[in-house]
């Protein structure tokens, strides 16, 4: 599980802003095995590290498929690798891991995804297809132009149902939504995409009556930063009023240190406390495991090294 | 492309090299992001900072389950403690051993703490010169063992030869430290695994917690024995030395302590950049599980990698000027206290402990000025003095 250099075998724009690689051994042989909801992680070359989930079917050893979209906001990762890597390129990465298993026994799943979440529950399609079964996929974009993948999924014979919801309203998407979600608990739920949709997604099914707990979403877990559908934060400093942008893929707490601001840093996982800030305004998305239950509930502390926003903006106590 | 890592013939471990390991450091980051020290067999040394982050930041490869030290015999004692395992059985310990480092129990220690670093700061004051070490900076730690830790009368005797020989047992198996201090912390850990010693430690102290976490079968005798000694090894001299050495550079920086008189609030800041020229916590190893690259050059499966904590902290591609001691630096990313995982659990007790002293001197002390030659322990971990006289005006 350690690290390998792979091959940038080919690269293709997916989407709008999304695009494609296909990492390959540079001798040509088999990749390491890996399931449906594994991500690696790409060393990129400006020093930081990122998780991308496979979308390819495990069955498909020649090559690990990622596809990346280029944040708007982003200095970091996703630049690099749209702006820097190119066909026959190697790269470092890490992996694969799991942090969003597809559990053995699901006869039949009920997949949704949204914009580049789509990765990983496409991974899953294909595996349910391989061993025989059945699927109902429901994916979420805001146009047909970002939708990844589209040709694959319009596709017939997926070995399972592929629904396209390309640019609805916001209402439509909750009734339709709704309906989706109607039968809780007959069949396993996985999920991806930004945070607001997942957060929708889960408020919905909550009032369908799934049980909490039965949604399976993707989560990096404490150890990453980055998790699937994060947006970036507009973060002010109290002391200053300086405004600073954090990026989807950068922490608040290394965006920070990056701009001068004097924040201390130590595991930088949310685990030790060094990070500690006081929140004066907006709702800080508690991802650390420092905090008591009772001080994540009030929200006025918050550890930037792993934790990001609820609300667009924060305001810290620096 | 990778690399074949460079070779390099240091004596790290030689005692005149322990005391002013600096020049050393420099070497190893100049020659390569990992250096193998051909004198100590299979290591290889990480000594840049980028590289020593990523490599704590990547426990799968960097492995600290077959121990953390240089010499076999150490890295069979370190099975079990939190220290020496990785996850997913490492969080799971840290998560008990960690239970009374939480801040919110820390909280409840900062006022007695504080009055305590106080009574003893105005005693020497007026006895105007003292040793840093001995009169003052092993006052805080040394109780906050005793009592919190809960040890009965007769272990205390021991603990700070027990927590020296636990750091000194680190080095490589030919060292003369590491070979005197071998049975030493073998009866440290004979001590902790005692079965007897459950009904002697205080009620309710940490050690007692332990106790009644292997009574409520969420870990095993065994684990616990393992886990007293996660508090017993690294609460002393670490701190001892943190607290010492602030008082070294403020002797030979009188303007930086005049600087933190006026801006006391800065002290946060201030004690990161004394642990960042100053880190009681040198180098620990990790066992390397499987090939890896590290900045362009291989260390092989099988190897042991040197976590260079205090060569990453005067890295001059990470800092400017590192060897200038600058309070006004922001220096909140240092390594002093490793990174990712292994994160040191102590850290916060440790600030306090250093905080509430500093505290009681601002005030009371103008400047420090030595009174008599600084003598330096060698420790094949650890960083700090022996004796340090000073005198204060
Ligand atoms: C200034 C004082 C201190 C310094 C510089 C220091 C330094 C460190 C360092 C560098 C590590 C990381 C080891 C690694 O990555 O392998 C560590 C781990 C640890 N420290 Fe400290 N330490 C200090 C004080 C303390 C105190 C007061 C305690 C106990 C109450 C403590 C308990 C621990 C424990 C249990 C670990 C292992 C954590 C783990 O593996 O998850 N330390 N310390
Ligand atoms: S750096 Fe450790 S909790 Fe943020």
């Amino acid at each position: 599980m350690g690290t390998m250099i792979l091959k940038v075998l080919s690269l293709r724009d997916e989407a709008d802003g999304i695009r494609a690689f296909e990492l390959a051994d540079p001798a040509g042989g088999e990749l390491p095995a890996f399931t449906a909801g594994d991500h690696i992680d790409v060393h990129t070359g400006t020093g930081l590290v990122r998780q991308y989930s496979l979308c390819n079917g495990p069955l498909d050893r020649r090559a690990y498929v990622i596809a990346v979209k280029r944040e708007p906001m982003s200095r970091g990762g996703s630049h690099w690798m749209h702006d820097h890597l190119r066909q026959g390129d190697l790269v470092t990465i890490g992996g694969p891991r799991n942090s969003f298993p597809l559990e053995g026994d699901a006869e039949s799943a009920l997949l949704i995804g949204a914009g580049i979440g789509l990765t990983p529950v496409l991974s899953m399609a294909r595996t349910l297809a391989h061993t025989g079964r059945t699927y109902t996929l429901h994916c979420f974009s805001r146009s047909a132009a970002h939708t990844p993948f589209r040709e694959e999924l319009s596709a017939a014979d997926k070995g399972g149902q592929i629904f396209l919801h390309e640019g609805l309203e916001i209402d439509r998407q909750k009734s339709l939504l709704r309906d989706i979600l109607a039968e809780p608990g007959k069949r396993a739920l996985y999920m991806c995409g930004p945070m607001p949709f997942m957060e929708q997604v889960e408020q919905i099914a909550a009032l369908a009556g799934w049980p909490t707990g039965s949604i399976r979403s993707e989560n990096f877990g404490a150890a990453e930063t980055a998790k699937c559908g994060d947006r970036h934060i507009e973060v002010v400093l109290a002391s200053s009023g300086r405004t600073i942008i954090v990026p989807a893929d950068s922490s608040i707490a290394r965006t920070l240190i990056e701009a001068g601001v004097n924040i201390e840093v130590s595991c930088e996982q949310g685990l030790c406390g060094s990070c500690l800030t006081r929140v004066l305004e907006g709702t800080p998305e508690h991802r650390d495991t420092f905090l008591t239950e009772a001080e994540k509930a009030d929200g006025t502390l918050i550890l930037p090294c792993v934790s990001r926003a609820r609300t667009e903006s924060l305001v810290l106590d620096r | 492309m990778t690399h074949v890592a460079p070779k390099l013939d240091i004596e790290l471990y030689d005692e005149t090299l322990l005391i002013d390991p600096f020049e050393a450091f420099r070497r190893i980051r100049d020659a390569g992001p990992a250096v193998h020290l051909t004198r100590y067999g299979d290591v290889y040394a990480i000594g840049r900072y980028q590289d020593v982050r990523a490599a704590l930041a990547n426990p799968t490869v960097f492995s600290s389950a077959r121990g953390v030290s240089l010499n076999p015999g150490t890295n069979e004692r370190l099975a079990g403690t939190t220290l020496g395992s990785d996850d997913p059985g490492h969080a799971r310990l840290r998560s008990i051993v960690s239970r009374p480092l939480a801040p919110d129990r820390l909280a409840e220690l900062r006022s007695s703490m504080a009055a305590s670093a106080e009574a003893l700061v105005v005693r020497l004051v007026e006895q105007g010169t003292f040793d840093a070490v001995a009169d003052m900076a092993t006052h805080l730690p040394l109780t906050v063992v005793a009592e919190l830790v809960g040890m009965p009368v007769e272990g205390r005797d021991r603990m700070l030869d027990w927590a020296a020989a636990a750091f000194n047992s680190m080095g490589p198996a030919d060292s003369r430290l590491t070979i005197d201090a071998l049975p030493i912390a073998a009866e440290m850990a004979h001590y902790a695994f005692d079965p007897a010693l459950a009904a002697k430690v205080a009620p309710g102290s940490w050690a007692d917690q332990l106790f009644a976490a292997e009574a409520r079968g969420e870990i095993t005798r065994a684990e616990c024995g393992s886990l007293l000694t996660d508090y017993m090894a690294p609460a002393l001299d670490t701190t001892i030395f943190a607290g010492s050495s602030a008082i070294w550079l403020f002797a030979n920086h009188p303007d930086q302590w005049a600087w933190l008189r006026q801006n006391p609030e800065k002290l946060p800041q201030a004690l990161n950049e004394i642990l960042r020229l100053e880190g009681p916590v040198q180098q620990f190893s990790r066992y390397v599980t499987r090939e890896v690259d590290v900045g362009g050059v291989t260390i092989p499966e099988g190897a042991r990698a040197l976590m260079m904590f205090a060569s990453a902290n005067r890295d001059e591609r990470k800092w400017e000027t590192p060897e200038k001691f600058d309070l006004q630096r922001r220096a909140g990313d240092h390594l002093a206290f490793g990174h990712a995982v292994h994160t040191c659990m102590g850290m916060n007790l440790a600030k306090l402990e250093v905080t509430a002293l500093l505290t009681a001197l601002l005030p009371r002390v103008e400047r420090f000025e030595l009174a008599g030659e600084p003598r330096r322990v060698p420790n094949n971990s650890l960083r700090g003095f022996a004796h340090l006289p000073v005198r204060v005006q």
